[in-house]
């Protein structure tokens, strides 16, 4: 049988520590706040991949003389 | 007149813990720091992430500004007005980093106590393991809540904080 995951609180007004178990409620809490925190870190890597192929595509671009879209143009500091 | 640091709560973990909750803290002072050194059990991608929720809000409150690079990465990445998040994100490692290394971060609270919405700033740096995948990054954001912040809790994305892992809080006082 898995071991219960437990929590540490530590109370600033006493200084007290203390080592809870979770509940089934808790540890449901915790799956769902993982999956979503997740799906967010994805959408801010798909966001950075998309911006990276961007960049890339800008620079074959200027490379070979070719124009660029305004997205490409974008990527690009000067 | 110089900021002075107070240290409010030190804790070392003696045992693996899903969730490190700081509570009651006091709202005596101008700001907050928070330095977190940790690493979890869990194998998967080196450089891991703790999600730290402020009174416990894990509604989409929290915005975010992200600058980060990463060894073998295309230079810095910046991520700009990303939108709502439902915590502040800082790094820590896992069981496929390097034995015994655990990962940095600070956290910086302004004004925690006022009516305002609550600014932060982290920079955390996560040790490169031996295929080389260490990461740096800063986050600032703003934690969209008039209320005091009166508690932290940081869970990791996967697994537990494993033994040794430490958080810090400290009050900063401007008077």
């Amino acid at each position: 049988m898995a071991e219960t995951p437990t929590r540490i609180e530590v109370d600033c007004s006493t200084g007290e520590q203390k080592v809870i178990p979770l509940t089934s409620a808790e540890i449901a809490e915790l799956d769902q706040m993982r999956a979503q925190a997740e799906e967010e870190a994805a959408a801010r890597q798909a966001a950075e991949e998309a911006k990276a192929a961007l960049k890339a595509s800008a620079r074959a671009k200027l490379i070979a003389g070719q124009p660029l879209t305004e997205e490409e143009a974008a990527t690009i500091v000067l | 007149m110089a900021a002075t640091y107070y240290l409010i709560s030190n804790t070392t973990l003696s045992s693996a813990q899903t969730t490190v909750t700081i509570s009651s803290i006091p709202s005596t002072y101008t700001d907050l720091i928070l330095r977190v050194s940790a690493r979890n059990n869990a194998s998967g991608s080196s450089n891991d992430n703790v999600y730290c929720k402020i009174n416990n809000d894990g509604g989409s409150n929290y915005t975010v500004s992200h600058i980060y690079g990463y060894t073998g990465g295309s230079g810095a990445n910046f991520q700009g007005g990303t939108g709502t998040t439902t915590s502040i994100t800082i790094y820590e490692t896992d069981t496929s980093t390097l034995a015994n290394t655990f990962a940095q971060a600070e956290i910086y609270f302004w004004g925690y106590t006022t009516a305002n919405s609550k600014q932060w700033i982290n920079h955390a740096v996560a040790p490169s393991d031996r295929t080389g995948t260490g990461i740096i990054s800063w986050y600032s954001g703003r934690w969209q809540s008039g209320a005091v912040i009166s508690s932290l809790v940081l869970t990791p994305n996967a697994g537990q904080f494993i033994t040794g892992s430490r958080f810090t809080l400290y009050g900063i006082s401007n008077s």
